[in-house]
């Protein structure tokens, strides 16, 4: 009976010996000749490392109060010794942050990597982008200014355009009938815990995609390259460069344009009996804030904004083409074109007064983002499977 | 025990050199003492203050008699005028402690409001960013009082200020700089445009005191990044030219 390992083992791998397997797996992960929208997902994970570690340090700080929510920001800013600096990564983090996830999804969209046998990797990634959305939200009513009680009320009251049991839930919500110090806490709990739901999730993700491996952009072309690299050290050090750029946009961001995305109206404390001039999202969540107003019952406004959402978690069953690349599938190319000018559309429309133009201009960009995805997706990989003659899925590149 | 005699025999030389060099310097007691002439203290300029400090002059004195800046405490005006004692000073005088924040001079809005020709003024934390036309409009609209032109009537405590943005120029601050009104420690004249601009980079400083220190950071933190993007591209390159 002898069952000491041979030295040749070490003290951690005898005792989690799947370990030495997990690294060379993840080492020599065969990766195809992918483009550099693939740094993206490294990109995501540096940002989402940023804010779980700033959000960890100010919540130190932070005072989920009524009365002393915005003083306890205000003194972050001016008496916590840098913290002016975590706060800044914390805030700015955020619109970096959503500038790679919709690059992200886009890329996934683009090259049709919501396919089959991608379909748990595309879910767990919606999934994500709703905790992310939701979380957003949520940290932004924290401080406790003008814009988070505005924008706050505004999108809490749309739940009340649920029939029957709205205005109830609302207030089950809330814990009380108005906005106030009951929410703000439950807030600050959904944000601190969101936090640590998404790392799992990105957990997740990521084992759902060494399940399949990453997409090759390459198989529809002209020329397919089914060579493959391992992961380190050539996709490691590309990530890394990625990464570099992707911090030095950040640094940017934060440290010489701070005004560009901060909103006046939040270094005013919140007062509900003083609406400001204009009530206006952040830009991430605008798309959605201009259907909610681009629909005039608030009930439809709430279905249409859901359903643009719900849609994106239909598109492996609406496209089941074996072809993935919209470059090389023309119908498709121009519908992603297409949807990303009313993505953006949607953008600029949340983010500026409800005047008619803006308006119409959402309702258009709407009815384009539905048509795309359950027209133009699904007529056109029925033609292209009628092409290929295979009724089968495709193969998966 | 090698290492303590060392030590100890170098004590006692240089104990014993100090001991008789004492008696040369006694000898010289004869000679008649000329008594050292102090030098008349040398006219040094006073040390240059930054806009933003000489603008915390102009608020303590001037501004805060009126406007509060409650987002910050007394103690954090200690990046612009370095001494615990002057700050506390002029707390105690507001009543309060430096960690206070920078309360309204009056009890209540009502008061305020009474005493402002019916227009509370308004608190001064984040006044450069929140206004309209920011630092540049502050700036000018400070230096903007004009006499009364012909055939313009004022109500009371109401002044004329074609720059201010309420009332149609009919506004109710009373002009606050008087020129002169302030001796800077480093010799700059109190004229109104300079303590206008200077009140205004206080109130600039009041809205984002790490502005300075965030260039700074930045600057270091591209600048390492460039470096590192360096290193990994030329890596990257090797890589590529490899497989
Ligand atoms: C913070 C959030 C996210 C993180 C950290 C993350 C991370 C990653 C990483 C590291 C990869 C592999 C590298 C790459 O292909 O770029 C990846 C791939 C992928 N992600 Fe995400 N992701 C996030 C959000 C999302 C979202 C919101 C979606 C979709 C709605 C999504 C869908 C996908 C898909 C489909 C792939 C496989 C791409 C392919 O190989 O064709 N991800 N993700």
């Amino acid at each position: 009976m002898n069952d000491t390992i041979p030295p040749s083992r070490g003290w951690l791998s005898s005792r989690l010996p799947f370990l030495k397997p997990l690294c060379r797996h993840m080492a020599r992960f065969p990766m195809p000749p992918v483009n550099l929208f693939w740094t993206l997902g490294a990109c995501l994970m540096v940002a989402f490392g940023l804010m779980f570690v700033s959000g960890l340090f100010l919540s130190l700080h932070y005072q989920p109060d009524l009365s002393r929510a915005f003083d306890s920001v205000e003194a972050i800013e001016r008496r916590v010794p840098s913290g002016w600096l975590i706060r800044s990564i914390h805030t700015g983090g955020v619109s970096m942050l959503f500038a790679a996830l919709y690059l992200h999804v886009g890329r996934g969209l683009w090259y049709g990597s919501y396919k089959a046998l991608r379909e748990l990797v595309w879910l767990s990634g919606l999934v994500m982008m709703l905790l992310f959305m939701t979380t957003a939200f949520a940290g932004y009513v924290l401080p406790w200014g003008q814009m988070s009680y505005w924008g706050a009320t505004v999108i809490t009251h749309a739940v009340e355009a649920i029939p029957g049991i709205g205005h109830g839930l609302l207030v089950y919500l809330l814990g009380e009938d108005t906005l106030g110090g009951i929410a703000l806490h439950r807030f600050f709990i959904l944000h601190f815990t969101l936090g640590f739901i998404i790392a799992t999730v990105i957990g997740l993700h990521v084992l759902c995609l060494h399940g399949t491996g990453s997409s090759n952009p390459t198989l529809d072309g002209p020329r397919p390259d089914r060579t493959t690299r391992p992961f380190a050290p050539f996709y490691v050090v590309k990530d890394c460069l990625a990464v570099c750029v992707f911090l030095a946009l950040f640094a940017i961001l934060i440290f010489f344009l701070p005004d560009l995305l901060g909103k006046l109206d939040n270094v005013i404390p919140a007062n509900s009996l003083k609406t400001p001039a204009d009530i206006t999202p952040e830009w991430y969540l605008a798309p959605w804030f201009a259907m909610l107003r681009a629909v005039p019952s608030r009930l439809g406004g709430l279905i249409a904004a859901s359903a643009s959402l719900l849609v994106l978690f239909a598109l492996p069953w609406l496209d089941r083409s074996p072809r993935h690349n919209a470059t090389y599938r023309p119908l498709v190319r121009l519908g992603m074109g297409l949807f990303f000018i009313a993505f953006i559309t949607l953008i600029l429309a949340g983010m500026n007064g409800a005047t008619p133009l803006w308006v119409w201009l959402s309702r258009a960009a709407m009815l384009v983002w539905f048509l795309v995805f359950l027209v133009l997706l699904p007529v056109s990989a029925y033609r292209e499977r009628k092409i290929t003659g295979s009724s089968t899925q495709g193969e998966t590149p | 025990m090698r290492l303590l005699r060392t030590v100890l025999t170098g004590t006692a030389l240089l104990v014993s050199v100090s001991l008789t060099s004492l008696p040369a310097l006694a000898d010289t007691a004869d000679d008649p003492i000329v008594p050292i002439q102090k030098a008349p203290p040398p006219t040094e300029p006073p040390p240059p203050m930054r806009p933003e400090e000489r603008g915390l002059m102009i608020f303590q004195q001037v501004c805060s008699s009126c406007h509060s800046m409650e987002r910050a405490h007394y103690g954090d005006m200690i990046g612009l005028q370095p001494s615990v004692t002057a700050l506390q000073h002029w707390a105690q005088q507001r009543h309060a402690g430096l960690e206070s924040p920078i309360a309204s001079p009056y009890p209540s809005v009502a008061v305020g409001k009474a005493n402002n020709g019916g227009d509370y003024p308004p608190d001064l934390s984040h006044i450069a960013r929140t206004i309209r036309g920011g630092p540049d409009y502050i700036r000018q609209m400070l230096a903007g009082y004009r006499p009364i032109p012909p055939g313009v009537t004022l109500a009371p405590h109401t002044y004329y200020n074609p720059i201010a943005l309420t009332h149609h120029h009919k506004f109710k601050m009373r002009p606050p700089l008087h020129e002169g009104m302030i001796t800077f420690p480093d010799g700059t004249k109190a004229t109104i445009p300079q303590m206008a601009s200077d009140v205004t980079a206080f109130l600039q400083w009041a809205d984002d005191s790490h502005r300075s220190t965030r260039h700074f950071i930045g600057t270091a933190v591209l600048l390492y990044l460039a470096l590192l993007g360096g290193v990994l591209l030329a890596l990257w390159q090797l890589l590529k030219k490899e497989a």
